[in-house]
């Protein structure tokens, strides 16, 4: 049985799926779907790299708006949808943190429940957000774009524009960081 | 041989299953590893556990943001970043299979918008062809444009097919449109920005109607303004080839859609362009070039 090569894989996921669909029109619901696989995770990527709810949004918005535009460019034997997906919304992060209506970078706590709930995981939720806030940039990029597991090191590499090894690296670098980080928050996960 | 660095992609997930066999192989025989894994081993859980989702009201407002821009660019209030100040040129247009611009560098280019081609009803067979200007998606169901096609390296008889297909629906709207007058005309970033446009010209017996949507434009500066033309072959700032269709502003939002018309005659002067000119009532164009028909 002949090897499935990577660009069939890529051609072959369900993203690239629903990226084709964006473009032919079937389903035509593709691209909601896309932003319920992807949503939640670039909100997240721009609260933490942006630190402002507003520009996480936006940043959304706008990656979906991006990739809806360039769905029929996507090259499955250049990486995977996510990769592109990421690519794109690291650009308009960039954009957005250099636009100078742009609030200067302030971490904002979790409020995922209402005031008074303190239960363990949102303390610790908490505590993980900020400890997130306290690291490099770049440390908190390349954490943001690994954590799912979703993206391999040579996409990210692609992402950040830097090498293979710096992307091993700082990855290190960067777990290590988070590690100290919530010790001192008394989380030792 | 596994780096002891590989730890990190090792308990992220982010190894490739050969580079992670390999680990584990050094893990069997690497202490200091071993307690690596074991202290860093919870923390991606962690930050899952940790994320924070977006408010519910943002899916319809993004969805509803590309079924305008879909619908010729009026956009409901939202706003849009505009090119960030000192970006290096996006000289790659998205497309012929290019990833989307791998820049090294901190100011990796932009990638310019693709062209909108005319909109097509949920629905209707691929093979039919979409009703060019006439872009009223139908109610309660996201339809979007077909983005324009490039040539994509898809592999698989079914979506190879379905690509055809849709690309000659595309190619036919931009080349000629259908019997009702129209044509819709692609409009890309020039060389610099994010730039994109889509203009309806439609075949009057005064001229030639435009209805221009653009959008991810920097506002035009104090003492410019933007303008729409159209172009003929062989055109260059010292033997211009080329009929002005109008002048306009762009505000902070980046975009704008405005209706003109211009006799310029279509076979001589097929192509279209957006400059930004001086306001000095030099009627050349002097300025330089934001968008450009999509190629």
């Amino acid at each position: 049985m002949a090897a499935v090569s990577s660009t069939d894989a890529v051609a072959g996921s369900p993203e690239a799926q629903l990226l084709l669909g964006v473009v032919s029109g079937h389903p035509p619901d593709a691209l909601d779907q896309l932003y319920q696989h992807y949503a939640g995770r670039i909100y997240g990527f721009g609260l933490r790299q942006l630190g402002d709810r507003q520009l996480a949004e936006e940043l959304v918005q706008e990656t979906f708006v991006r990739l809806w535009r360039s769905a029929g460019s996507f090259d499955p034997g250049r990486g995977t949808v996510t990769a592109f997906v990421f690519t794109m919304a690291r650009r308009i992060a960039i954009d957005l943190w250099r636009r100078p209506s742009s609030r200067p970078f302030e971490p904002e706590p979790a409020d995922t429940a209402a005031p008074g709930d303190e239960s363990d995981a949102v303390l610790t939720a908490v505590a993980v957000n900020e400890a997130m806030a306290t690291l490099s940039p770049q440390h908190r990029e390349v954490l943001e774009l690994s954590y799912r597991g979703d993206l391999k090191q040579a996409d990210i590499a692609e992402v950040l524009g830097i090498p293979l090894g710096t992307v091993k690296t700082r990855s290190y670098y960067a777990l290590r960081a988070l590690k100290l980080a919530l010790q001192e928050r008394g989380i030792d996960g | 041989m596994a780096d002891h660095f590989d730890v990190a992609g090792y308990v992220l997930g982010t190894l490739t299953e050969a580079e992670a066999a390999a680990f584990e192989t050094h893990l069997a025989s690497c202490a200091r590893c071993s307690s690596e894994v074991a202290e860093l081993g919870g923390l991606p859980s962690l930050l899952a556990g940790a994320e924070l989702a977006p408010p519910a009201a943002l899916r319809q407002r993004t969805l509803d943001a590309i079924r305008t821009e879909a619908a010729g660019g009026r956009a409901p209030g939202g706003a849009w970043p505009g090119p960030a100040a000192g970006e290096a040129p996006g000289a790659t247009v998205l497309g012929a299979g290019r990833w989307l611009g791998a820049g090294r560098s901190p100011t990796a280019g932009q990638v310019p918008g693709v062209g909108e081609p005319g909109a097509e009803r949920a629905g209707r067979p691929p093979g039919a062809a979409p009703p060019p200007g006439d872009v009223v998606p139908a109610d309660g169901v996201v339809t979007p444009l077909r983005p324009r096609q490039r040539a994509t390296r898809w592999i698989g008889a079914a979506a190879a097919a379905l690509l055809l297909v849709a690309a000659a629906s595309v190619g036919f709207v931009l080349l000629g449109g259908d019997g009702g007058g129209t044509t819709t005309v692609a409009l890309v970033a020039a060389d610099v920005g994010t730039g994109s446009g889509s203009a309806v010209v439609k075949q009057l017996a005064q001229g030639r109607e435009v209805r221009l949507s653009v959008s991810g434009l920097p506002p035009n500066p104090p003492g410019t303004y933007y303008e729409c033309w159209f172009v003929g072959p062989g055109d260059t700032e010292q033997q211009p080839n080329r009929v002005s269709a109008g002048t306009f502003t762009v505000g902070a939002g980046g975009s704008a859609t405005v209706q003109m018309i211009s006799a310029a005659d279509p076979a001589r002067f097929p192509k279209m362009g957006v400059t930004l000119e001086p306001d000095d009532g030099n009627p050349a164009r002097t300025g330089p070039k934001y968008l450009v028909t999509a190629p």
